[in-house]
């Protein structure tokens, strides 16, 4: 024992903080990892923005960490203690506060909650990659689930509650999964599928028709097996059967008994019919994937042994169930508990990640490599949002060069996570000579997020997203107490009751709160001496005008009805000189009259995008007399994902603009008459490659270079000849890169 | 003005007397949970294997009586050189891993070692 130690640990003043951190292994997936390592973040404010203590505590097998001290000290203080497991599969629930009094030992528990994270993103282009034919396709819930997925969740919750006692080995797996598919080749699934009851049928899907939910993908190690049972599945796959709602399944007994043997070798024998089995008229999700691949393993014991009786059906480890009695749930266990015959292969996001209109794109012709010259300028968001779900506010949403600077977007204002509300934000600017961010932002935007700036006649502006009037509250940041809940109701009416400008004046920063029930203001624009801003209002979406910039308003609606949203402007010509249109969402344009009102133009802005219900035009930007623009899809709440690139001289006369080898386009911008598109492909589930392409003409488009990284670039800036990058990332597939900024120098492009 | 000193000399004396008295505990400790291996041990062996961990605190940081008694306890499951033995490389990660504390890496390293010591146990059983 040291001479110090043994001194003061006698001290009666000295306080010690101690922890444990824990995590329920019974929430834990079958095959996701542990708890292992555990990042203990000790704050002395609440919202993290002081002094960050970093601890770390290692779980057993049990979950639990032993109780560790991890501060010690004599005055009295209170810190805020959270914790996220390194892997990132395990979030603390909430910080807490622990106050610190001389001479008082304290010893909390920091609960971890698990949460799935998707391995890569597979989509029709890139799925042969990653998936073989005959593929068993487990998915799990989402957002979006349709109203059949969650009787069958529901079943199934109820089933793994009760499993201990009827049915046995149903805890290796997954109550959230809900659905089967098997996988074809070329992007195509096979499956029952429900999801539009109208039209349900059994059939053959794109990949692409997943999009947003997760997989898990299990092959057969029986590799003839699997590819016999794709072409049942192919030969099956007809649309003749109908959707069968499996509502009661989950509580049938799914064993391999005499019926499930006679009911497999009507399967074999009718594995080579089209449209499947004469006697089933209708099918569910869980029930054809078993059922083709009985049918396989059957046929194969027919040709052998063309007499045979049920009683001799063999079924191989894994599909030794009764089809029709087997949800999604018992299916998902019993491949789990076959590891030698079924190998799991990884958990999967499906995402488009091409165009809508990819197929009209020419072939990609590769630009200069620039992954080995990129530049990390730093993380400057990642201070305020270090871990957990809040590494989503870090988007960089939007960078733009202003007086040598380059300005940097983030927050959040989805009402729902991950990172809630997380404004007000800090305005972070990098100096472009240096390459290097400042000690602190230039800025508190009181707002939750800074989406856009743009560049006026009188400087830079930021238009209000949400605003955050009320003081910064990071009790927000690990769950929501019922009283900080309370006490946000009550600041609502702050909140609503107008709407922000942020107006950069010389060096100085000015925020206007006057934009009347403007709770969202998303784009701000010149237009014929007036400034115009884009708002959403519990009535709808609308328009303020303002002619003494931004210090009094007057609204017009656009798209009346709450949850309507004007988002973005744009201006084109046409006989009588410029005109002012305005986007909001549902796909839907409005022209402005030139005095007071937005009138709806019926004209198709979106060729070839058939669900409009939750696009519009982000990004619209001018570039040869011309709108370019790109479709962009809600995502959760405000923040949306890229569908296509169009281009329009005239409202009516809107144009697609694939790019080469379908790149996705997320941000644009012009420089020196060329028009340059950030885009980004997913070559592989794992890797994403990131493309600038350029265009004089919008006629073709032709690579500037292109960079591989883990996640993809939302946002991207020019200024003397380099190129700067923010590294983003979507709700459902959080990526540590979050929030990068890069840097790619002029002499790397030449 | 000094109300108090301490010399560097008493300390020491202090310090010794302390160690002895750990050292007693710590015997008496391995006797009590590992009967078997110290009754194949003498007297002089076992305190050997105690200064061992003690030489070890600095090499490892840890300085309490507890998770010095978690060192001797893996010195007694995996062997009186287990940080060296190329075979129990799985320890080195967690025992140098210093931005975990002490009490954590050693309790760690004892439920996993004891949870090893038991399957190879069943093993044995079983074969």
């Amino acid at each position: 024992m040291s001479e110090s130690s043994s001194v003061i640990e006698d001290c009666p003043l000295k306080w010690s903080l101690s922890a444990r951190v824990k995590g329920d292994p019974e929430q834990c997936q079958a095959r996701s990892p542990g708890v292992g390592k555990v990042r203990i973040s000790i704050a002395d404010r609440e919202d993290e923005s002081g002094t960050i203590v970093v601890r770390h505590a290692l779980a057993g097998k049990n979950g639990e960490s032993p109780v560790e001290c991890l501060l010690t000290g004599h005055e009295a203080k209170s810190y805020y203690l959270s914790a996220q497991a390194e892997n990132g599969h395990w979030v603390g629930r909430e910080a807490v506060k622990v106050s610190l009094a001389p001479g008082k030992p304290q010893t909390v528990s920091l609960d971890l909650d698990f949460r799935a994270i998707s391995h890569g993103i597979i989509d029709s282009g890139n799925a042969d990659g990653l998936l073989q034919r005959g593929d068993v396709l487990i998915k799990f819930a989402a957002q979006t689930s349709t109203f059949s997925e969650k009787v069958i969740i529901a079943g199934e919750k109820a089933v793994k509650t009760l499993s201990g006692l009827f049915h046995a080995g149903i805890k290796k797996g997954d109550p959230t999964c809900f659905h089967v598919a098997i996988y074809l080749g070329e992007g195509r699934t096979a499956e029952a599928h429900g999801g539009d009851l109208s039209t349900a049928r059994v059939g053959a899907r794109g990949i692409d028709a997943h999009a947003g939910f997760l997989f898990r993908i299990y092959r057969c190690q029986d590799r003839a097996l699997a590819e016999s049972a794709a072409k049942v599945a192919e030969t099956w796959a007809t649309g003749r059967m109908k959707y069968l709602v499996p509502a009661l399944v989950p509580f049938q007994l799914a064993s391999f008994g005499p019926r499930a043997h006679g009911e497999a070798l009507v399967f074999g024998q009718e594995s080579g019919r089209p449209g499947g089995p004469l006697r089933f008229n209708a099918m569910f999700c869980s029930q054809f994937a078993i059922a083709v691949y009985q049918a396989a393993a059957v046929a194969k014991q027919l040709r052998q042994k063309p007499g045979m009786i049920s009683t001799e059906v063999e079924m191989p480890a894994g599909l030794d169930l009764h089809a029709s009695n087997s949800s999604p749930l018992a299916f998902h266990a019993r491949l789990e508990g076959a590891p030698a015959s079924w190998q799991y292969v990884d958990e999967v996001l499906v995402r488009p990640q091409q165009d809508a209109n990819a197929q009209a794109g020419p072939p990609a012709r590769p630009g200069k490599d620039v992954t080995e010259q990129s530049q990390v300028l730093g993380n400057p968001t990642q201070k305020r949002w270090p871990s957990g779900d809040w590494i989503y506010a870090r988007n960089p949403w939007s960078l733009k060069a202003f007086e040598g600077k380059i300005y940097l977007g983030s927050g959040n204002s989805n009402n729902g996570g991950p990172a809630a509300n997380a404004g007000p934000v800090d305005l972070w600017a990098l100096d472009a000579a240096t390459g290097t961010f400042p000690q602190e932002p230039e800025y508190e935007v009181r707002d939750e997020q800074v989406d856009v700036f743009r560049i006026l006649s009188d400087g830079l502006w930021i238009p209000g997203h949400d605003s955050r009037l009320t003081a910064r509250n990071a009790s927000l940041l690990k769950g929501e107490s019922k009283y900080e809940l309370l006490k946000r109701l009550v600041n609502f009416p702050a909140d609503w009751a107008a709407g922000n400008v942020h107006h950069r004046i010389g060096s100085l920063w000015m925020t206007m709160n006057n934009i009347p029930n403007g709770i969202h203001v998303y784009d701000v624009i010149d237009f014929g001496g007036a400034l115009f801003a884009a708002i959403a209002t519990v009535a709808g979406g609308m328009v303020a005008r303002s002619n003494d910039r931004g210090h009094s308003w007057e609204v017009t609606l656009t798209k009346a009805f709450p949850y309507s949203r004007t988002r973005t402007f744009f201006v084109l010509d046409d006989d009588t000189g410029p005109r002012l249109y305005a986007s909001t969402n549902g796909g839907r344009i409005y022209r402005y009259d030139g005095k007071s009102d937005f009138a709806e133009m019926n004209v198709r802005f979106f060729p070839g995008i058939s669900d409009l219900k939750e696009v519009f035009a982000a990004r619209p930007i001018e570039f040869r007399k011309q709108v370019v623009y790109v479709a962009g899809r809600k995502l959760i709440d405000h923040d949306w994902t890229p569908v296509g690139l169009f281009a329009a001289a005239q409202s009516d006369s809107a144009r697609s603009l694939p790019l080469p080898g379908g790149a996705l386009a997320r941000d644009l911008l012009v420089h020196d008459d060329v028009l340059y598109a950030l885009a980004s492909t997913q070559p592989s589930a794992s890797s994403t490659r990131v493309h600038v392409l350029a265009s004089r003409d919008l006629e073709s488009f032709s690579e500037v270079c292109f960079f591989d990284a883990g996640t993809f670039a939302r946002s991207f800036e020019m200024l003397d000849g380099a190129f700067y990058f923010g590294l983003g990332s979507d709700p459902d597939r959080l990526r540590p890169e979050t929030g990068r900024i890069l840097k790619v120098p002029a002499s790397a492009l030449s | 003005m000094k109300l108090w000193t301490i010399r560097r000399e008493q300390l020491a004396a202090l310090q010794v007397a302390v160690e002895r008295q750990l050292c007693d505990r710590a015997v008496a400790y391995l006797r009590r949970q590992y009967p078997q291996v110290c009754a194949a041990l003498e007297e002089r062996s076992i305190r050997a294997s105690v200064e061992t961990a003690l030489q070890k605190r600095a090499t490892y940081r840890f300085d309490s009586e507890e998770t010095f008694f978690a060192y001797l306890d893996l010195m007694y499951l995996l062997g009186f050189d287990f940080d060296r033995d190329p075979e129990k490389e799985w320890v080195r990660g967690t025992l140098t891993d210093f931005d975990l504390g002490p009490r954590t890496r050693l309790l760690f390293l004892v439920e996993e070692a004891r949870e090893r010591a038991r399957r190879a146990g069943q093993g044995a059983a079983r074969t």
